[in-house]
């Protein structure tokens, strides 16, 4: 690949008049570059036909890449988007890194120990490694780091919550940092895999102070170059990079040399603008969309799957009826939600099971045959339950009451289509769903006074750990987010054991007794599990999502065909 | 309705002179309905907005299918034989909805309509009567509403009641307050200067029995027009809050929020969007319609031109 000046280059779309091509430097250098990766890419095209092509589409470098909407800071520290992930893991890295398989392996730090039973570790950081701004990421940065996040509060809407409470951060030696925890936490390794927790710069921190997201300096393969909110987000390639974590193929800098980020918040956008060839890559594709795209040619759709929390909702164990088990199972037999992720996701997204999704490396697969969809099972254990229909209303009755189950919906994602689908999958059986429509701080409202029966939740955790305890565990029944409100305290015990528990097979052990246990106690209604749709033209490659789904290894995306626009 | 042709295009003069002196005739109203019968447009409005109003109340009988029943094995099938208008994403039968829709849409419209046209012509006629204080105060009022556009004064109002059906009919309402006062109140004050007001007053007639017996009457007409012009606005704000997710709540069938159901499936099924778009179109082009003939013929101007 060329290495190009870092000159400004005109835009790919905004056609280029032949002869102010030829007066720029610049220009003539990225024209040259797009014959050169043309001709190495073997295609076929004369000199001359290369050279109109280059002179069409611009760069071939270069990437237009489109997502939703960030937060205005898209600081890793403050924000919670999954752009966070999928947009700044090119901007910074990790101490710890994440394969394919959901292992952890060494990133920005080398090596590291665990002792004193999860309580103190101990990382060894590669000392090879400069921010953007050209300061050395060392032992000190990194306590900057920690220290930053802690001291954010609440305005540090994710990665605060993700770090475990700390006795002490020791620098130890240069190249080196010991954490001191109050309690176990076998995440915090995973959690340092997110770029949540990533490493910026402590001298752009200081410099920059609030306006630090528009001077942003981290260590990953590409650098930040300039940051319209709302608008766009440009990334230049950082030919320093030398230390991507082991998981990635390619050491040395990225093939890229430049990604733009266009944000597209309306979500039917997405593909037309992708089909357009104003992005190549479009992230977070409505299912339909993408369903179009996948028949086109020029286009490819992947799926990226995520990891922890699926989408469901829970069921209120406190509130009547959903108090009787029997009617929890029977809404989960009468619902299916098989039916309902192919028509309204598509046939893209699995079916979810159980409070994990199945990508998890703790998910439990037995979950899934345990509610099988069964109208007639549900009718029964209703029947059972004391709930028929005397007056032929269509809705059972028991003791003058009809047997009415509430629902607050939320506004994104799919979950009124599913909402207004249950409606009807319930009505079959002689249940009636009460919708309402309320915002979200009202849901939660609704979810900690307990006086819903059926709450959504999803997509708020990565892993078992963040998905299953705060969700699940007695002492967030009254004011954190286990909406099922269900005491137990060998729920309660296996979610503590787990979090304790260093052996990997004992912990996976456990959390699959823990996701059994609800759902044999029919906790949830699961609805489907989530995946990133994205959508790319064909001749962008090397597109991989990691693990989680949601961390993009950029240092090997590339072009394939230098210039097929549409 | 060919039959009208000829009587429409004897009817303006015959009118006029009818209005005067015919016996037979009852007065500026009768006049008015017969130049209203004679035009074919607002015949086609009255139609139009009959045909949707009989579609409303007999749509149980109508719809072909339970408009919330979802068969998710049917999902976004294009318009054909056995779902005439296609199926939206969950598999429910568009025609259905469309013809359930009207119900709430069409009565949405009317309630709205009957708040604005009942509070607009009480304030209208105090002001206008009384002036002074009262019209001070009551005009700045309207000033107040007038300073904002309808629509988004209905979604402030939305915003702060909360969302909900009741709600947007209120807001809509509210939102169509300031013409119906501004209207009414011109009108009492020409009114208020006629003579034969002199002469009611003059026998004894308190201030509420000329207020509603002598000036309101007179001042009706330009607020019919009103209201047929509003309707089409009334129900298209509300059909537009229901699109925002503000109005109607699911799984209640509103043509608005079925837009918004389909918005993000304009490309792949257009089906589950044109229809109750044309819908809405189809009303509230009938209603606009329709005001403007009735203008036409309430307006004596008009009519002896």
């Amino acid at each position: 690949m060329v290495r190009l000046p870092m000159a400004r280059v005109p835009m790919a779309r905004v056609p280029m008049a032949s002869d102010a091509g030829r007066a720029s430097p610049p220009v003539t250098a990225a024209v040259l570059a797009v014959v050169f990766s043309a001709a190495a890419a073997c295609t076929s095209s004369g000199d001359a036909e290369g050279y109109a092509e280059a002179e069409r589409s611009g760069y071939a470098g270069r990437l237009v890449l489109s997502g939703t909407k960030p937060g205005v800071r898209l600081d890793p520290h403050m924000d919670a988007q999954w752009e966070v992930l999928y947009i700044l893991s090119a901007v910074y890295d990790t101490l710890v890194s994440q394969s394919a398989d959901g292992a952890l392996v060494p990133g920005l730090a080398r090596a590291w120990r665990i002792d004193d039973g999860g309580r103190r570790y101990t990382f060894d950081l590669r000392d090879d490694v400069t921010f953007h701004d050209g300061t050395r990421f060392d032992a000190e940065a990194v306590k900057f780091n920690i220290e930053r996040i802690l001291s954010l509060g609440s305005r540090s809407l994710k990665a605060r919550a993700l770090l475990p409470d700390f006795e002490s951060i020791d620098v130890v030696g240069e190249y080196s940092i010991r954490f001191e925890l109050e309690r176990p936490d076998n995440y915090f390794l995973f959690w340092l895999s997110m770029p949540y927790l990533a490493m910026v710069s402590p001298k752009a921190v200081r410099t920059w102070g609030e306006q630090y997201h528009h001077h942003q300096s981290g260590t990953g393969p590409f650098m930040f170059s300039e940051y319209v909110v709302g608008d766009r987000y440009t990334l230049r390639r950082n030919p320093r990079s030398d230390w991507a974590p082991a998981t990635q193929v390619e050491g040395g800098p990225a093939l890229l040399e430049e990604i733009v980020w266009r944000f597209l918040p309306e979500p039917s956008t997405r593909a037309p603008a992708l089909e357009a060839g104003d992005v190549d890559i479009a992230f977070d594709l409505l299912p339909t969309d993408a369903e179009h795209l996948a028949r086109s040619r020029g286009h490819t759709v992947s799926s990226a799957y995520l990891s922890g929390q699926p989408a469901f909702w829970f069921l209120n164990t406190t509130l009547p009826p959903t108090d009787d088990i029997r009617v929890r199972k029977a809404l989960l037999f009468a619902a299916d939600m098989q039916a309902a992720v192919e028509s309204i996701m598509r046939g893209f997204n699995p079916v979810a099971h159980g409070p994990l999704s199945a990508v998890t490396p703790e998910y439990a697969p037995e979950v899934e045959n345990l509610y099988t969809h069964d109208p007639e099972r549900a009718r029964a254990l209703l029947a059972q339950a004391g709930w028929v229909d005397r007056d032929g209303d269509g809705v059972r009755e028991k003791d003058g009451r009809d047997l009415l189950i509430r629902m607050s919906m939320v506004s994104w994602g799919k979950s009124r289509f599913f909402s207004e689908l249950l409606y009807s999958q319930l009505r079959a059986v002689g249940v009636e769903l009460q919708l309402e429509m309320m915002d979200y701080s009202v849901q939660m409202e609704y979810g900690r006074d307990g006086s819903k029966n059926m709450l959504f939740m999803g997509g708020s955790g990565h892993s078992a750990s963040d998905s299953l305890k705060g969700y699940f565990h007695s002492a967030n029944a009254d004011s954190g987010f286990a909406w099922s409100k269900y005491r137990d305290s060998t729920l309660d015990a296996l979610l503590d054991e787990a979090v304790l528990t260093q052996d990997i097979e004992l912990r996976a052990d456990l959390y699959r007794r823990a996701q059994r246990l609800i759902m044999s106690q029919a906790l949830i209604l699961p609805i489907y599990d989530y995946v990133l749709l994205i959508g790319a033209s064909k001749r962008v490659g090397g597109l991989s999502w990691g693990n989680t789904g949601l961390i993009p290894n950029y240092r090997e995306l590339h072009v394939d065909e230098p210039s097929v626009r549409h | 309705m060919t039959d009208h042709v000829g009587p429409d295009s004897a009817m303006p003069d015959s009118g006029g002179r009818a209005d005067d002196a015919s016996p037979q005739s009852q007065g500026p109203w009768a006049s008015a309905l017969r130049q209203l019968l004679s035009d074919r447009i607002a015949l086609a409005c009255i139609g139009v907005l009959s045909l949707f109003a009989l579609v409303a109340a007999a749509a149980p009988y109508l719809a072909p299918y339970d408009p919330f029943l979802a068969q998710p094995g049917k999902s976004l099938l294009p318009p054909g034989p056995e779902h005439l208008f296609g199926t939206d994403l969950i598999g429910r039968d568009v025609l259905s909805r469309v013809v359930y829709g009207a119900r709430l849409s069409l009565v949405i419209g009317f309630v709205s309509v009957g708040i604005s046209a009942a509070v607009g012509v009480v304030l209208g006629l105090v002001a206008g009567y009384y002036g002074r204080l009262a019209d001070a105060v009551i005009m700045r009022f309207v000033d107040m509403l007038m300073a904002f556009p309808g629509i988004l004064l209905a979604l402030t109002i939305v915003a702060m009641l909360g969302p909900g059906l009741t709600n947007v009919m209120i807001a809509v309402g509210i939102g169509g307050i300031a013409n119906y006062v501004r209207l009414v109140r011109g009108s009492v004050l020409s009114i208020k200067q006629q003579p034969y007001i002199e002469a009611v007053r003059s026998v004894g007639a308190g201030d509420l029995r000329i207020m509603f017996r002598h000036v309101l009457p007179n001042a009706l007409p330009p607020v019919l027009v009103l209201v047929s012009m509003s309707y089409g606005w009334a129900l298209l704000s509300a059909a537009g809050l229901s699109f925002l997710g503000l109005g109607a709540e699911p799984p209640t069938v509103e043509w608005g929020s079925m837009l918004n159901d389909a918005r993000a499936l304009l490309r792949v099924a257009p089906w589950a969007a044109v229809f109750p778009g044309l819908a809405i179109m189809c009303v509230v082009l009938a209603s606009n319609l329709l005001g403007e003939s009735l203008r036409d013929s309430l307006d004596p101007q008009q009519r002896s031109r």
